[in-house]
């Protein structure tokens, strides 16, 4: 593929809290290409998250980032001062999160806080400002965009409620869009018609997208490639496609198979026993896994497995594909 | 952590308040210095000094003594009337809250009426209705204070009854009096003591001004609202009189508002 | 199968809404509008929908925790709106609710053994030395063991508290149990352990469940039949199997076609025109 739009190389992230410091990212390695959707899923507390605020630098202040590349277009990100980064957040890059009304200000009217980014970031009159508001209001399906224009965030449903929060983030027309499980908290069939707003806006915008879910039917329908995140791991990454019909890690493998539907009626559901591992109960230096692995052998306690190329993009973190005979049945 | 401990410090400093004035009210129980009442003509306004660590009045008496016996009036009526403002207050703020409906219509224009007056203005109404005196002062300021604890009750009543738990509990078959002593109030128990301390403190003040004004306590129970007002006259004469009897009021208020604000803080972190 | 544990009977729930001036006519919201359906002893049934569809209400009608405006709700045959105090207590131990947040439906200030054992206190059952016994039992069964028992809900996590309240729930050993999004909050590990769990309380204790979800995929995963409510009413009404196949309802069609299935052959459809009454409420 061509050059990388996103390039993060060997990050880690740990946090200092009273009694000692904890690992919440070890090694995060991975790029985003142009146009491309790239997903990350995983359960609640793997850091994926944290990952995406890691790069835009809005962790909390307790948080100590190590990395060895991270670049925007050639710029490293971390290197950027405030003055910089406030030029990039918005414009270049820009965030959409879960709950559209935390996102929102109360006070403002919608078409004024869509608005408000080409104010700090272009030099455009008030009445082209305007235009190019209600046009793209129009663009994420805003009905009566003109009357909207001037409606405050309360007198909108959630789903419209998303559609502005989705037109403030790509007004500036951003090369590069993170979205936050931003359908997550919405009725399917709202969530549904936001997925399709995404695909055209890939489709048109030609931007690239990092997708967050913990939902792999979300992950299926809108990302190219997916990063599957364990415990503050990416334990694997590949094209969505071929991780769903060949998924390597038992992790991924396990989780795909513990989702419920209709054709699984009847039988009992696969379950991986326990639980993610909380910040402070995490082993380092071992297969983050192996403790609710039925897979785990002897290296699993012993050490960190090492990228392992399966096919083209599709690279796993694994003793059994570096060690072991590999994963069966 | 570090702001955690910052922000406390102010909650410390009224706790410490309240324990030394209530230590101070302890020992005057069976100690002062002199005899609180004994007038000693020869030393009218006298300074602080050895003998009188306070200074004496305009009758020579020992204003640390008095001051000392006035913090037995001035607990004394803080405890009854939050006593009288808190079951009452409770009773009615947890029926309109919990029933709803009908009762809480009721009450809630009852409380709205009685908020329409400043406090201390239904307190004097009180008092000219029913003379002055220690035990109408507290039953005055216990209705003065009936109001905000039936609101606060009334408030964390109809918020935790919609909460899940209580429902889940109702659906296992709980009456009501199960649903508001082992569900609700344990919940709601934290604003309460807000309020509780708040009151304490509005309690002293309006004892204070309603003696300032003559209409609280009478002798010869000591006041420090009366003593205030005493003092007064004297404020070119013996300024320590009026300062040192404000400064224990202000300690004692100033102690429970701290009380109040920190007990705030640690429920807002909570939440 | 033939004798309905539950039988709804055009049950309506309407909401006064607050006037905003004198001049205003009353208005209602219409939660639950004229539903009916009957529940058959040991199945699971699904009633799916969107948030304000009703589904909630309903559920909460059924168990008499919210009062119908009218309609009846019957328990075995039996009007439960004619209870006596005592009867109504005495059904209560039958039917239990599981909500979908596990952080609100536990009491943060009671111990998971207080919490376990209330349902037996408040029914009188056993001795002290009896009710401890029976709360270890039960916590074993839904696999948590005896240390919880002085563990403050806060201390748990989501998966572990939501069965705590499933455990509550069940050691009344009822009949009927509304589910009530009682695994929406979860990730989806402990989700598939939370169904599984379920599915093993029904068949042990011959249970039945009203199922309330608004995720497709768990609802046909673990129903035997399926509602599917829409603005207060239920729109359609069938077997899983059949309900998925041939969709009748405009609602429906739209409901199942957002289904983010994981299967390639089955593309997402993109539903042409919004659904405006949903959107604009």
């Amino acid at each position: 593929m061509r050059t990388p739009i996103l390039t993060v190389e060997n990050m880690n992230v740990s946090f200092e809290l009273v009694n000692g410091n904890y690992k919440a990212l070890e090694n995060i390695t991975f790029s985003v290409y142009p146009n491309e959707v790239v997903g990350i899923v995983g359960e609640s507390g793997c850091g994926k998250s944290l990952t995406t605020q890691a790069i835009l630098g809005i962790l909390p202040k307790n948080a100590i980032v190590e990395y060895e590349k991270m670049e925007y277009k050639q710029v490293s990100l971390r290197e950027l001062r405030d003055k910089d980064w406030r030029e990039i957040r918005g414009k270049d890059i820009s965030m959409i999160f879960q709950e559209p009304m935390s996102a929102l200000n109360p006070l403002i009217t919608v078409g004024k806080q869509i608005g408000e980014v080409l104010k700090v970031h272009t030099s455009y009159s008030k009445d082209e400002i305007k235009k190019r508001t209600i046009e793209m209001m129009k663009k994420v399906g805003l009905p009566r965009a003109e009357e909207l224009y001037k409606s405050y965030p309360h007198q909108l449903s959630g789903g419209m409620q998303q559609r502005v929060a989705i037109a403030i983030a790509l007004i500036a027309d951003p090369d590069l869009i993170i979205a936050d499980e931003p359908t997550t908290a919405l009725d399917v069939t709202i969530q549904a018609q936001i997925l399709a707003l995404f695909k055209k806006i890939k489709n048109e915008q030609k931007s690239s997208m990092i997708f967050i879910s913990h939902d792999w039917g979300v992950i299926r329908n809108i990302c190219d490639r997916v990063l599957v995140m364990y415990a503050g791991h990416i334990v694997e990454e590949g094209a969505v496609s071929e991780i769903l019909k060949n998924p390597k890690h038992p992790y991924t493998k396990s989780l795909i198979q513990s989702i419920p539907d209709h054709r699984k009626r009847g039988m009992e559901l696969f379950t991986i026993p326990g639980k993610v591992p909380s910040l402070q109960d995490r082993k380092i230096g071992v297969c983050p896994f192996a403790d609710r692995c039925s897979h785990c052998f002897d290296a699993c306690h012993i050490e960190m497995p090492m990228t392992k190329e399966i096919e083209g993009t599709h690279t796993v973190k694994c003793h059994l594909y570096t060690k072991g005979a590999g994963l069966t049945s | 952590m570090n702001l955690k401990k910052a922000k406390s410090i102010p909650f410390y400093i009224g706790v410490g308040l309240i324990v030394f004035l209530l230590l101070v009210m302890i020992i005057s129980i069976f100690y002062t210095p002199y005899d609180p009442n004994a007038m000693d003509s020869a030393n009218r306004l006298a300074a602080p000094s050895m003998e009188h660590l306070f200074g004496t009045d305009n009758f020579g008496r020992d204003i640390l003594s008095r001051i000392m016996e006035g913090s037995q009036t001035a607990f004394i009526i803080g405890i009854s009337s939050v006593t009288i403002g808190f079951i009452f207050g409770f009773l009615f703020g947890a029926i309109a809250g919990y029933f709803g409906g009908w009762f809480d219509e009721v009450i809630s224009r009852f409380i709205d009426a009685m908020l329409a007056f400043p406090g201390i203005l239904l307190a004097i109404m009180l008092i000219a209705v029913f003379n002055t005196g220690m035990t109408n002062t507290i039953i005055a300021l216990g209705i003065m204070s009936i109001p905000s604890f039936a609101r606060i009750t009334r408030s964390s009543f109809i918020q935790y009854k919609e909460y899940d738990f209580v429902k889940a509990s109702i659906a296992k078959g709980a009456g009501s009096f199960r649903i508001i002593f082992q569900h609700i109030l344990p919940n709601a128990v934290s604003p309460i003591l807000v309020a509780v301390a708040l009151s304490f403190s509005g309690a002293v003040l309006s004892e204070s001004g309603l003696s300032y004004l003559g209409l609280g306590v009478q002798p010869p129970d000591p006041s420090w609202g009366r003593m205030l007002k005493e003092a007064q006259a004297y404020i070119a004469s013996a300024p320590w009189y009026v300062i040192l009897t404000g400064l224990a009021i202000t300690f004692l208020v100033l102690g429970f508002n701290l009380l109040a604000d920190g007990l705030r803080d640690k429920q807002d972190r909570k939440a | 199968m033939t004798i309905p544990i539950i039988e709804v009977e055009n049950v309506y729930k309407y909401y006064k809404q607050a006037r905003k001036s004198f001049s205003d006519k009353n208005k209602y919201v219409k939660a639950v509008n004229g539903v009916s359906f009957s529940l058959y002893e040991g199945e699971s049934f699904g009633l799916v929908g969107e948030s304000g569809s009703g589904k909630s209400t309903l559920g909460q009608v059924i168990l008499q925790l919210i009062n119908q405006t009218s309609g009846t709700v019957k328990y075995r045959g039996k009007n439960v709106s004619t209870y006596t105090k005592k009867e109504l207590k005495a059904w209560r131990k039958q039917v239990q609710i599981v909500f979908q947040n596990p952080y609100a439906s536990l009491n943060p200030k009671k111990t998971i053994g207080w919490i376990m054992e209330e349902p037996l206190n408040i029914h009188r059952i056993g001795n002290k030395a009896f009710r401890r016994q029976r709360v270890m039992e039960v916590l074993e069964e839904v696999g948590l063991d005896h240390t919880f028992m002085d563990r403050y809900p806060h201390e748990l996590s989501g998966g572990q508290r939501q069965r705590v309240a499933i455990a509550s729930a069940i050691i009344l050993e009822p009949e009927f149990m509304v589910i009530d999004e009682g695994v929406s909050a979860l990730d989806v590990s402990v989700q598939a352990q939370i169904l599984n769990l379920l599915k093993r309380l029904q068949r042990k204790y011959r249970l039945t469940y009203l199922f309330i979800s608004h995720d497709l995929n768990v609802v046909q995963y673990f129903c035997d039949r399926i509602a599917v409510m829409y603005l207060g009413e239920i729109v359609e009404i069938g077997e899983t199997e059949e309900l998925g196949r041939s969709l009748k309802h405009p609602y429906t069609k739209a409901l199942f076609s957002s289904i983010l299935s994981l299967d390639e052959s089955e593309e997402l459809k993109l539903l042409d025109g919004n659904l405006p009454s949903l959107l604009e409420i």
